[in-house]
């Protein structure tokens, strides 16, 4: 019954790594490249985690499966978010759109 | 079954590493490639997580957690870099050319 589970749940992350990576190949623009790979991406890893500690089965591969996804939901949208900001701060071109009005500065607030 | 599963798990986990690794390479952008670089290393943390569920061993588990400390103090540093040591003009090598066309073709 547990492999049934802990399969499943490899094959949806698996899949969500996938659609990740298509997206980062896909998309014409680099924020809607860092939207699809920082979402699905954490997504996919902490699935494959979940799934890690259940076909282990045992209290220490559990806790540490979870301690690296926290980890991994701390770090991957500070990451995505630092390449945005870079990214707006650049003013990279887009799809479609222009730039909305500039950011709030220190001196302004 | 359960082997013969995760083993071609890890073989869709290897081409998308690929495909982001094709990605870092045609990327227009410096951050492109900064990006593509973060997907390859979460692509090898999974496939590391696959590779202890298949040998049975729970000590990869650290490699895990090492490997996703690494990525992302490179992620980072690439940005420190990138804003503090680059001009801005080498960062949009060829995007930010064809953005300043469609300004004059706009005007024009």
């Amino acid at each position: 019954m547990m492999d049934w589970i802990s399969g499943f749940l490899v094959i949806a992350g698996t899949l969500l790594i996938l659609v990740a990576i298509i997206g980062l190949l896909r998309l014409p623009d680099l924020l809607t490249r860092a939207h699809a790979l920082t979402k699905a991406m954490t997504l996919g890893i902490s699935l494959l985690l979940v799934a890690f500690g259940l076909h282990h089965a045992t209290a220490a591969a559990g806790f540490k499966a979870l301690l690296t996804i926290f980890f991994l939901f701390l770090t991957i949208p500070v990451a995505g978010h630092l390449v945005g900001l870079v990214a707006y701060k650049q003013n990279l071109p887009r799809w479609k759109q222009q730039p909305p009005a500039e950011l709030p500065t220190k001196e302004e607030k | 079954m359960y082997n013969i599963l995760l083993s071609i798990c890890i073989g869709c986990l290897a081409l998308g590493s690929l495909g982001a690794l094709y990605r870092a390479i045609i990327g227009p952008t410096l951050l492109d490639r900064i990006l593509a670089l973060d997907g390859i290393s979460i692509a090898v943390i999974a496939i590391v997580a696959l590779l202890s569920m298949i040998t049975g061993s729970v000590y990869f588990i650290e490699l895990v957690i090492v490997f996703s400390l690494i990525a992302f103090v490179s992620t980072v540093s690439f940005i420190y870099i990138s804003r503090h040591f680059i001009e801005s003009d080498e960062l949009a090598v060829s995007a930010g050319k064809e953005q300043e066309t469609k300004k004059i073709s706009k005007s024009s």
